[in-house]
């Protein structure tokens, strides 16, 4: 595991150590497409949740052909974020399919993130590519072969943060993240 | 009277990877101070870039008074100046129905 907080002295360099950490993605798509997904979501991080701490975890299940890399924030999570800014929604749910669909907080010219790296990581490039994120009481789960679906959480279940985990194939095939920019 | 050209190295003032977007931010408040009339701005060295940093970087570049210039960026790099200055349309990704929620606990 990989944890960094608010107060990072060298926020910049936290992507290094996780390339140093995990072989420059090799095992999650390949440096292209690693370094998208860390530069998004660790930016998300910084820009959107007021978090005070957070960490990357990875595991790999060689055996049974596929790896996992994680990442979670102990932010203000987001639907709260939404209501913050004033974006309205109906549940947690809706929020969140706001945001993965590219609502930003702050203007239409943002928001391509979360959007861009989700569809990179659900594409059908790799036998397995699956998506989860869980965010306070709503969840979304997709994988290549799948329309989505929407989970609604109560508490204990409740997620007081953000949690992006990825499922891709092992090994995997390399991913150009620019087609997907 | 000479022109004065300042180059920066944006490796070594920020990183090899140019992840987040208050950096791109602080890069040219610090441009600001400069007494140039003219920056470069070097990426030699510099692995990836983010959506939220380029877009930061060229909104500062088109505000900043003197003229600013890019050098030495990869291939890679001038893809993400280039989806950021030509944005595609959001992906639809999942459909929201709220009929079709799953309710979920431990």
């Amino acid at each position: 595991m990989t944890y960094f907080s608010k107060h990072e002295n060298h926020k910049d360099k936290i992507i290094d150590i996780l390339q140093a950490k995990y072989e420059n993605g090799s095992n999650f798509g390949g440096p292209s497409a690693f370094n998208f997904l860390m530069n998004e979501l660790i930016d998300n991080i910084y820009t959107h949740s007021e978090f005070t701490n957070a960490c990357v975890m990875a595991q790999q299940y060689k055996a049974k052909g596929f790896v996992e890399i994680s990442i979670h924030d102990n932010g203000i999570s987001i639907p709260s974020c939404f209501e913050k800014h004033g974006i309205e929604f109906s549940g947690d749910c809706e929020a969140i399919q706001k945001a993965i669909t590219g609502t930003s907080t702050k203007d239409k010219t943002r928001g391509f993130g979360l959007n861009r790296t989700m569809k990179m990581y659900t594409d059908d490039i790799n036998d397995v590519a699956e998506f989860l994120l869980i965010s306070r009481n709503g969840a979304v789960y997709k994988n290549k072969n799948d329309t989505g679906k929407f989970y609604s959480l109560k508490e204990p279940s409740t997620l007081h943060g953000t949690l992006i985990s990825i499922r891709l194939s092992y090994p995997a095939t390399k991913i150009n993240a620019a087609q997907y920019y | 009277m000479p022109i004065l050209v300042e180059k920066i190295n944006m490796r070594d003032s920020i990183g090899r990877n140019l992840a987040l977007r208050e950096s791109a931010d602080k890069l040219f408040d610090s441009i600001d101070l400069l007494q140039a009339h003219e920056i470069v701005l070097d990426f030699k060295g510099v692995t990836s870039i983010s959506r939220s940093f380029s877009q930061q970087l060229l909104h500062r570049m088109n505000k900043c008074p003197v003229k600013v210039d890019i050098i030495n960026q990869s291939k890679d790099i001038d893809s993400m100046f280039y989806a950021v200055k030509n944005p595609k349309d959001k992906y639809k990704l999942v459909e929201f129905n709220e009929k079709e929620v799953i309710s979920f606990s431990f």
